[in-house]
């Protein structure tokens, strides 16, 4: 009788202790923002492959940002640690700048397209095979990623002919996906600044903070003649940084 | 005669012969000797190839054979001569952007059109006025395109409109309205321009009717548009407006106004409503900011909705000054103006621009100047400050005070009390006996020589040290023009510092007499002996560039960059002396 007294209230116990414990979960979810419908919501199968695009992509443009829209400067300014890609350049003196990225927004996709891609194929090829163990029937054709800068987001569109079949059956020829992101911006930016450095020389940025107040152009000149270029989205605090040397004057006679 | 004639003219042969053949040997000379002390003299890189790509990546550059990538072409020609990297427009026909200073070979590699004319002579880069609904863009055709294709507009591009303020002018002017239509069997309305709304138009069942001045909001428009309490910011807009349940702005916001239906009916000019003509900064009750006056719409607490006019002064700056919205000023490390910048000081231009210093360094080296200026203006004093290449290598060339203050041409100034006399010897002494004095500025303390009789320095006056019986260089007396703002040199390389530097050394005889029971003493030029005119070169030196014996900018004081001798023996260089700049 004892034993079984015992037992009840040890059952009874573990009960409370499962009980605390999804509770706490619950309010660790609640309090951390989290979506609950989108934790107990199994996410679609074209979900799941637009899911693969967001971290690449993101990763990409916090490379880009502070490297002038190369992945791997050649022709580059360090700066606070950073290689800084030059986007006009002279060696000379007395000279203003040859345009080293006459159309940087295609240059930037390009290089995003060259990070993301290979990634986001990787991940799909993880949906996939997920998806099989799931029971799910899926045909694709090799997926091909394009990356479009837009303002305010910027568009990846997987293009592939994509079947899923369970229950029932989804195609598609292509998925796209917006992720919100003020990159387009900062580059029209930096190719308007550019484009002044390699005419005149050297851009007064409170020009372009009067027209763009949303914007903020910072201008570094260093010891050798560079210009580092900031240009900051003040709510988000986003940069894109960029070299120039334009119109560099010697120290003394020479700059011996 | 003949005889005679024909020998004159056989030794006038033989005479022109030699000549010539001294002449070609004096030319083989200059030929050959030249360019060696030119290459010696001067350590500016001849620049000799135009490489497609050089070592470092960058394409097309005028540089140093040894410079250039061996996968890529070069030529001995400069690159604006060559085929492959001659400069010219690249259009981007997809954004409509043309872009200047480009080499053919970069244009084409980036898939753009490369165009062999100046900006102005290509049609594709004209630009003109782009209407965007109720805003405006002066660019090129094909960016008006893309730019309306993004918003879903109509193009409107105005060949006619020469300049960016007519065009800005033409979307303040634009008709302005309520634009009812039908959308799911619902009566709506879009607050918009009169073109903007036969465009809204076109993408509903019915085709939009234009109310010029009304408000989505007004009653007699009977829309599904009504009265709320939240406000908005519009883009290219400094005011807060009011929204209506269907997200158009309304008139600008006055939480007095709020269940006021009049104010929902029409268009109110911003004159006409709450606190017209401030900037109305931390109003929470009234929405009519003004960027011009200090002001702009963004997120914050007010009575109703979640805007506030933001404050876009700076306040407290590192100066601990307050400045208004585009104001600018300079900042210097040190003394600046007259010869007084110390050595690696450089000039910063501040900007206070939306509520926020940013701070941009002028040109290294002193090669750029901050200068400022005020402005009088309705709202008091506006300060500006630019940094401006900084004109100082003519002024040592200026032997007239008025060349020498022309602020047109150069940045310099006038000092009284010493004078340039070049290379040239300005007094020989007659002297049976001297006393050698010896001033040096330069980076390095070198010194070339002091025997009796003499100031002197290195270099520039080494060949003086075959006649110590002369005074030559920098003297006492006269004026001498010299850089307002002195030039940064980089004295730790065997560069121009030297050089330059030289350009302040001088050398002064005294001349003495000594009777037959006393001693000498001096007759000319004693006060070549005295402090004063260590104190007066050095002022020189340190005017000039990074030379002689000054502070630098860390505030100390140093004398490598000058040497005082009389007679042969160094004399100590003292604060003291040379401090009184």
């Amino acid at each position: 009788m004892v034993k079984r007294v015992q037992k009840s209230r040890k059952a009874q116990l573990t009960i409370f202790i499962i009980l605390a414990l999804a509770i706490a979960i619950v309010l660790i979810l609640l309090f951390a923002g989290t979506n609950l419908t989108a934790v107990f919501t199994p996410t679609t199968p074209i979900n799941q492959i637009k899911e693969c695009v967001q971290e690449p992509v993101q990763e990409a443009v916090n490379i880009l940002r502070l490297q002038g829209g190369s992945l791997e400067p050649s022709l580059y300014y360090t700066y606070q640690g950073s290689k800084v890609e030059y986007l006009c350049y002279t060696e000379e003196y007395y000279k203003t700048c040859i345009m080293q990225k006459p159309l940087l927004k295609q240059a930037v996709e390009q290089q995003i397209q060259s990070y993301a891609g290979p990634r986001i194929k990787n991940c799909i090829s993880s949906v996939k095979a997920n998806l099989e163990r799931k029971g799910y029937q899926v045909a694709m054709s090799s997926p091909q990623v394009s990356i479009s800068l837009l303002p305010g987001n910027i568009l990846v569109d997987i293009i592939s002919d994509i079947k899923i079949v369970k229950d029932q059956t989804e195609s598609y020829k292509s998925i796209k996906t917006d992720i919100s992101s003020d990159l387009y911006e900062q580059i029209m930016l930096a190719s308007s600044i550019s484009n002044w450095e390699a005419r005149y020389g050297n851009a007064e940025t409170m020009n372009y903070m009067i027209y763009y107040p949303s914007l903020k152009v910072e201008k570094k000149k260093q010891g050798d003649g560079t210009t580092i270029y900031i240009i900051t989205e003040r709510d988000s605090k986003d940069k894109f940084i960029f070299a120039s040397r334009s119109l560099v004057l010697p120290a003394g006679f020479t700059g011996q | 005669m003949k005889v005679v004639k024909e020998k004159a003219s056989e030794k006038n042969k033989s005479f022109g012969l030699k000549n010539l053949t001294k002449i070609l040997i004096i030319s083989l000379l200059i030929l050959i000797i030249i360019p060696i002390i030119s290459s010696e003299a001067s350590p500016w890189p001849a620049f000799n190839v135009c490489c497609e790509k050089t070592i470092n990546g960058a394409w097309c550059q005028n540089t140093l054979e040894k410079n250039c990538d061996t996968k890529y072409r070069k030529t001995p020609t400069s690159c604006e001569s060559t085929s492959f990297c001659k400069p010219g427009i690249c259009f981007d026909s997809s954004e409509g952007l043309c872009m200047d200073n480009t080499p053919q070979r970069v244009c084409n590699d980036a898939n753009g059109t490369w165009i062999d004319d100046s900006i102005a002579s290509v049609p594709q880069c004209n630009l003109g006025c782009c209407v965007l609904g109720s805003q405006a863009s002066f660019v090129t055709l094909t960016r008006c395109k893309k730019l309306n294709s993004f918003y879903g507009l109509e193009t409107d591009f105005r060949t006619n409109i020469r300049d960016e303020l007519s065009c800005i002018a033409i979307a303040a002017s634009q008709d302005k309205g309520a634009c009812v239509f039908e959308s799911d069997y619902q009566r709506t309305c879009k607050f918009t321009t009169r073109g903007e709304c036969l465009g809204v138009g076109e993408k509903t069942v019915s085709s939009g009717e234009f109310f010029k001045d009304y408000l989505c909001s007004a009653e007699e428009l009977a829309t599904n548009c009504g009265v709320t309490a939240s406000t908005m910011c519009v883009a290219g807009k400094d005011e807060i407006y009011f929204k209506d349940s269907c997200g158009n702005p309304a008139n600008i916001y006055d939480a007095g106004k709020v269940n006021d239906k009049s104010y929902w009916q029409r268009i109110l000019d911003k004159n006409q409503t709450c606190g017209a003509g401030n900037s109305n900064a931390g109003s929470k009750s009234c929405g009519n900011c003004d960027y011009f006056k200090g002001s702009i719409c963004a997120k914050g607490n007010a009575n109703f909705g979640d805007y506030v006019c933001t404050d876009l002064k700076c306040d407290g700056t590192k100066n601990g000054n307050n400045y208004k919205n585009g104001e600018s000023w300079c900042e210097y490390q040190s003394e600046t103006g007259e010869g007084r910048d110390t050595v690696g000081s450089r000039q910063f231009r501040h900007v206070c621009i939306n509520g926020e210093e940013t701070i941009e360094p002028c040109a290294d080296y002193r090669n750029e100047v901050c200068l400022e200026g005020e402005l009088e203006a309705d709202e008091g004093v506006f300060r500006e400050a630019a940094c401006r290449v900084n004109r100082w290598k003519d002024c040592i060339d200026q032997d007239d005070e008025e060349k020498c203050l022309n602020t047109d041409k150069r940045d310099c100034f006038w000092l009284e009390g010493a004078s340039f006399t070049g290379l040239m010897t300005r007094e020989s002494s007659t002297s049976t006996t001297g006393s050698g004095q010896v001033f040096s500025g330069g980076n390095t303390p070198v010194f070339s020589g002091g025997t009796t009789g003499r100031v002197t320095g290195y270099g520039i006056f080494g060949g003086d040290e075959k006649d110590p019986e002369k005074s030559s260089g920098v003297r006492l007396g006269g004026g001498a023009c010299l850089p307002n703002t002195p030039p940064g040199l980089k004295f730790w390389n065997n560069g121009d510092a030297s050089t330059i530097c030289s350009l302040g050394n001088s050398k002064c005889v005294v001349e003495y007499e000594k009777g037959l029971i006393s001693n000498k003493k001096p007759v000319k030029n004693k006060e070549c002996l005295e402090d004063s005119y260590a104190q007066s070169m050095n002022r020189i030196c340190t005017s000039i560039g990074d030379c002689g014996a000054y502070f630098n900018v860390a505030n100390k004081f140093t004398d490598d960059g000058a040497e005082w001798k009389i007679s042969g023996d160094k004399q100590t260089i003292t604060q003291a002396i040379m401090g009184g700049k």
